[in-house]
């Protein structure tokens, strides 16, 4: 098509822009500056303009190291495990075998499943009363406080976390298994490379791309973990609150603004995150979207 | 044909056979942990309320459909929830098809300056965490009267799953040849014709896909709905995490309740899991 006029992209964009500008720039962007303020409805303190205060606030705020760290332990454990399971699956659904479809389908289903359903699968299964103790039972010891215990609890989360994100890593994966060339494969195997030698120069180099594309989008999605957090820690109930060791850096956030209404101040923490998500999105974003937009 | 050669040929059958029952077994071994905790899930929803009173065991004890009778008619906040979350996902859906299609048709064929640009910034929507969305509508949809309507939720999962739905059905408009489009063009057809009556019923699977994203993204969704709804609005998700709390003693609500929950979009999923799998591997979409 040649020469197209200026009104029609705009009048196939225009309602786009409109509801996306509308509905996350311009919140985005009143969010951001109010940041800067401190806003309070507890009546006795004052509102208005403070600056970078909040930053410095939540610089010095002593419980933030803890939840960072928190979050980073959360997030690095989640990724190992997703990535581990990943890889298996990925490999074992690149073999041919008789119901590799039907596989391929139900490993596809936790993808489906909503975090507070997920949260709520897991917390049933480790139930003090639940199946895993009556397994723990059966293996001749005694019943654990799964959701009682901060080290136990800390993996049942990491379960849950990497259960909802194994599917898309693995068809990550495996895509990215699926476009190294067969003939590639069988040629080196005639010249005596050896399974070991394969990996490492043949298949790992070629699926670097899908593994670091997985590796992006858990990462972040592991950092802004929150239903999960609620659904198993903090028992659904506002007040209950994300025990200690649990609390994630997303969560304090939000119990900061809607809990306590130190909104100024949760905001700040929430574009501090918004700082640290950007960074891994631009890099996944320059990674893989960026070449393609412009034909 | 000498007796040497029978025996290696066997020998290289017989560890071909062996090769292979290992990675069916290895498989069997794998799919069975993997999706074990969905299945008991199921299972443990078809126990009455009784058989659970002392724990939750491996298999159901005497299953009935009595749980699901007892959430579906018993417990009206759920059955509210649940129509609530049926009805902003839908609206979602059908807002978001036809505006993304348009969009993506924009970047897919229509040459305009910033391009790249206007996409980077659409895509930033979508990388922008809830949050720093979500706090200034809750207190904008309560200035406006706005608080706890589906109207804001609707418009909420509209704006954040545009950008991917957008992204998901560019795609679909780039393997439609070109000469398609030009020789409708010939035909007389405007821009806009030429879209509607021409590329979209080509690109009818990049739709279905798109739609069923929008639904299964917008269902799933925890965080906008827990801050924008409240006793009126609340969606099955959010009805699921206040259970937790006040169920907490009562496993088998809680169990067949978030069964319910999971039903629509697993459904979903398993109908396109074909086309999902390529939205997924192409699109990088995680939710």
């Amino acid at each position: 098509m040649r020469g197209p006029k200026i009104g029609y992209p705009l009048l196939f964009l225009l309602p786009t822009i409109i509801i996306v500008f509308g509905v996350l720039g311009a919140p985005a962007i009143y969010s951001f500056s109010q940041s800067f303020y401190k806003i309070s409805f507890l009546g006795a303190e004052t509102t208005g303009f403070v600056g970078i205060e909040n930053y410095i606030k939540a610089i010095n705020d002593p419980r933030i190291y803890d939840i960072l760290y928190n979050t980073i332990f959360f997030t690095i454990l989640s990724v190992v495990l997703t990535f581990s399971l990943s890889l298996l699956l990925a490999f074992l659904l690149n073999e041919e075998f008789r119901g590799r479809t039907i596989a391929r389908a139900l490993i596809l289903l936790p993808w489906a499943i909503s975090g507070v359903g997920n949260g709520t699968m897991w917390k049933t299964l480790f139930n003090y009363h639940g199946v895993i103790n009556e397994g723990v039972i059966a293996l001749g010891f005694p019943r654990m406080p799964w959701l009682a215990d901060p080290p136990l609890i800390r993996f049942v989360l990491i379960l849950a976390q990497s259960y909802l994100l194994v599917p898309f890593c693995t068809f990550v994966i495996l895509a990215g298994l699926q476009e190294i060339p067969k003939n590639l494969i069988e040629s080196t195997k005639i010249d005596g490379a050896s399974a070991l030698q394969r990996l490492r120069h043949l298949t790992f180099p070629m699926l670097k791309p899908a593994l670091m594309s997985a590796l992006l989008v858990s990462t972040i999605v592991c950092i802004k973990v929150f239903d999960i957090m609620y659904v198993i820690t903090a028992g659904g109930g506002i007040t209950g609150g994300a025990i200690g060791p649990t609390r994630v850096i997303y969560y304090y956030g939000y119990e900061q603004i809607f809990v306590f209404f130190r909104v100024g101040y949760g905001l700040s923490i929430i574009w501090i995150l918004c700082a640290i998500v950007f960074v891994f999105s631009v890099v996944y974003y320059t990674a893989t979207y960026s070449k393609e937009i412009v034909q | 044909m000498n007796v040497f050669n029978e025996e290696r040929i066997k020998k290289v059958i017989g560890a071909r056979a062996i090769k292979k029952a290992i990675l069916y077994l290895l498989i069997v071994i794998v799919m069975t942990m993997f999706l074990f905790p969905m299945f008991w899930f199921f299972l443990a929803s078809l126990n009455s309320e009784e058989a659970i009173r002392g724990g939750v065991g491996l298999l159901p004890v005497n299953p009935t459909l009595d749980s699901y009778a007892k959430v579906i008619f018993g417990i009206p906040d759920f059955s509210k929830a649940f129509i609530n979350s049926l009805i902003v996902c839908v609206c979602t859906t059908v807002l978001v098809v036809p505006l993304a299609s348009m969009a993506a048709y924009a970047f897919a064929r229509l040459r305009f300056r910033y391009k790249r640009l206007i996409f980077f910034i659409l895509w930033m929507g979508y990388i922008i965490p809830t949050l720093a969305v979500v706090t200034p509508m809750y207190f904008l949809s309560q200035w406006l009267g706005l608080y706890d309507t589906v109207f804001v939720l609707i418009l909420c999962y509209s704006a954040s799953l545009l950008p991917i739905s957008i992204w998901l059905l560019r795609g679909f408009f780039l393997s439609v040849p070109r000469e398609v489009e030009e020789a409708a063009r010939v035909d007389g057809c405007s821009v806009f014709q030429a879209f509607w009556k021409v590329v979209v019923p080509l690109v009818k699977p990049g739709i279905a896909v798109a739609a069923v994203f929008t639904f299964i993204v917008s269902w799933n969704d925890f965080l906008f709905a827990i801050i924008l709804t409240g006793a009126r609005t609340k969606t099955i998700q959010v009805a699921m995490a206040q259970f937790v709390g006040e169920w907490g003693v009562n496993l088998s609500n809680l169990i067949t309740g978030g069964f319910i929950s999971m039903v629509p979009t697993v459904v979903l999923a398993l109908l396109f899991q074909k086309y999902i799998i390529k939205g997924l591997t192409e699109g990088g979409i995680k939710g």
